[in-house]
């Protein structure tokens, strides 16, 4: 069995960049002289990333200020509630308070908005091996407090991705759905527009067979499951909530092997979730026991 | 008994003078500049006319994890990881058995016994929340882990109560994270009751804050050995002075919950938001405290502000405080 590494999610910001963000919150560096040091972290990230011989990363998304913000910012109609616990952790994310949605606004280039860093949204590296990252519709939508109709909402938030797809021309795509989802079907027309790589939470049912293509991956606590919606079945196995590092992830997708040729080995979360320097460690251990 | 005690939950910001230097001081050094600033903290608080002090904000402590955190063996932190936009704090792995290596609090409590203030109450960071927010990469189970931590605090609410003496020493566990497990209120309850176990001449507090879901404590509160509940409502309500209270809507469901107790229980009401620089108008708290005083007797209400106002400037944290207590004057009054 061929094992792909993939690591995904908003990767832990160095104490260069943290020591920059706090001089840019009191106003002693300008949002031009951050937004370059953010795209020169992301550069160093990207050269970690080929070192540890990853097969695949997302953007590092050092600008994001929580896994949604910067999409939230990014569409008329949405704004900022209270501060908000992320899932069972100690971490927390302002809640997007959602009314009629209005249009997309320029997520390419540089551009100050309120309560977060400057964008562009990603700082792109050219590699076949990078993927653009969104929040799953799905999560965005439970995340948020909404003052709209859901339905509706998700067939515009489909649409904005569509856009945002076709605006920045992606070819790969990582969506990330950190909260036990359903409803799938959202994703038909992204699949058809990109190369799509979807991670999900928990048991995430009810999907549905019958599309023309198919996700590239499905990255789950269970590959069975979603094996046959997908060309490379996913596990969520490099653990984001431990600092001991993994030396025998081989070992132990050891019993997959039977079923499957190849397999895609996920961190469960995010790494912003660990200190830095055990991040960059792990990032070598995707394949331990190789 | 005084009704509507005023009261802080803990953290307020450090001069400058002692958080640009924060880390670097020499202990000698460090004391001296903690004091000062734990003094003039109480004297801005005086000023604003709070009832209960605290310990002066807090300026011994960096951080309410990693303050208890590196003073226990076994647990070694890697560097930070974040909570929330650019705030972080140092995350320990616990490697080994835990033991404290020194008191977290004693330095801070004889400052405040030096200074003849009596109306004091200490928070410590609760044993859940230790657990949950540590690495474990040592104990066989969270239970495990989160007991462990409730003994550690035992010990060191007794070492603080035999500094203070006979009168009633306040204590306040912070609990940011008891309610982000639904399905491990059984730790919550085990390890908050283990930290106060057999401890004669305290008044206990418990601090709970940005809950997705307060019905999990609620649940418990009939067997938790804790009769002041501070809890967070004004994140969560309008600012607007006119209308319903809808962040309050979890008074009443408390008040039921503490009826079934057998202990007489007190609520701390969140009246200002800590996350925002808006001064919260005297009228707006005003009406806060009069919806909670719909459901709860005045003698069993407390007015303090969301959590500790760290996250703000002296000034505004300030202001936060004195509309506070001139709203729970006007409040008294009509009474």
């Amino acid at each position: 069995m061929k094992l792909i590494s993939l690591l995904y999610g908003i990767y832990p910001r160095s104490e260069s960049l943290r020591k920059a963000y706090g001089k840019w919150e009191k106003g002693k560096i300008s949002s031009i002289e951050i937004s370059d040091k953010i795209r020169e972290e992301s550069a160093i990230f990207y050269d970690l990333t080929k070192e540890a011989n990853l097969d695949y990363f997302t953007d590092p998304l050092f600008n994001w200020y929580d896994l949604i913000r910067p999409v939230a910012l990014s569409i008329e109609g949405i704004t900022l509630g209270p501060l908000t616990r992320y899932k069972e952790t100690n971490t927390f994310y302002r809640e997007p308070i959602i009314g009629e949605t209005g249009k997309l606004n320029k997520i390419d280039e540089f551009r100050e908005i309120d309560a977060n860093p400057p964008l562009p949204m990603f700082h792109k590296d050219h590699s076949k091996s990078y993927l653009y990252f969104l929040p799953g519709i799905n999560s965005f939508i439970k995340m948020s407090s909404l003052r709209t109709d859901a339905l509706n909402l998700r067939q515009k938030l489909k649409d904005i991705y569509l856009e945002m797809v076709g605006r920045l021309k992606m070819e790969r795509l990582l969506i990330y759905e950190p909260f036990e989802s359903e409803n799938f079907e959202i994703y038909d027309d992204l699949i058809d527009a990109t190369s799509l790589f979807l991670v999900v939470t928990g048991k995430s049912g009810k999907f549905t067979s019958g599309r023309k293509k198919k996700f590239v991956s499905i990255i789950s606590d269970d590959p069975y499951t979603f094996n046959e919606f997908c060309e490379i079945p996913g596990l969520r196995i490099v653990d984001a909530q431990t600092t001991r590092i993994d030396g025998d992830i081989l070992l132990k997708v050891k019993d997959l092997s039977d079923n499957f040729d190849r397999l895609i080995v996920a961190n469960t979360e995010s790494f912003d979730f660990l200190p830095r320097s055990i991040a960059d460690k792990k990032l070598f251990s995707f394949k331990g026991g190789e | 008994m005084a009704e509507l005690i005023t009261q802080e939950i803990g953290s307020f910001r450090k001069p400058s003078y002692l958080a640009s230097r924060f880390r670097s001081l020499k202990s000698s050094e460090f004391l001296n500049l903690a004091k000062r600033a734990t003094i003039e903290t109480i004297e801005l608080y005086e000023k604003s006319g709070l009832m209960n002090i605290g310990v002066g904000g807090e300026m011994f402590r960096w951080e309410m994890y990693e303050h208890p955190v590196s003073r226990i063996n076994g647990i070694k932190v890697f560097g930070p990881v974040r909570s929330f936009d650019n705030r972080y704090y140092n995350k320990g792995s616990v490697v080994d058995d835990i033991s404290r290596a020194s008191s977290f609090h004693l330095d801070e409590l004889e400052v405040l016994k030096e200074s003849g203030r009596k109306n004091i109450k200490i928070p410590i960071t609760g044993p859940y929340t230790l657990m949950d927010w540590s690495f474990n990469d040592h104990y066989n189970k969270r239970e495990e882990l989160a007991l462990a931590f409730g003994k550690l605090i035992n010990e060191e609410i007794r070492e603080l109560k035999a500094a203070w003496g006979n009168e009633t020493l306040q204590v306040q566990i912070d609990e940011p994270a008891a309610t982000t497990h639904p399905d491990e209120m059984e730790i919550v309850r085990e390890s908050v009751n283990e930290s106060v176990k057999g401890i004669d001449g305290i008044e206990t507090h418990i601090h709970v804050c940005y809950s997705r879901d307060y019905g999990l404590l609620f649940k418990i509160i009939p067997s938790l050995e804790i009769s002041v509940y501070n809890l967070e409502f004004a994140n969560r309500d309008p600012t607007s002075i006119e209308g319903e209270r809808e962040g309050y809507a979890n008074v009443q469901r408390f008040i039921e919950a503490a009826e079934s107790s057998t202990r007489k229980i007190s609520l701390g009401l969140g009246v200002t938001d800590v996350h925002i620089d808006f001064i919260e108008p005297p009228q707006l708290i005003r009406n806060r405290i009069e919806y909670a005083l719909k459901f709860i007797d005045p003698a069993r209400l407390r007015i303090n502000p969301d959590c500790g106002l760290r996250t703000r400037s002296r000034e505004v944290g300030f202001e936060k405080l004195k509309n506070m207590v001139i709203a729970r004057n006007e409040v008294l009054k009509a009474l």
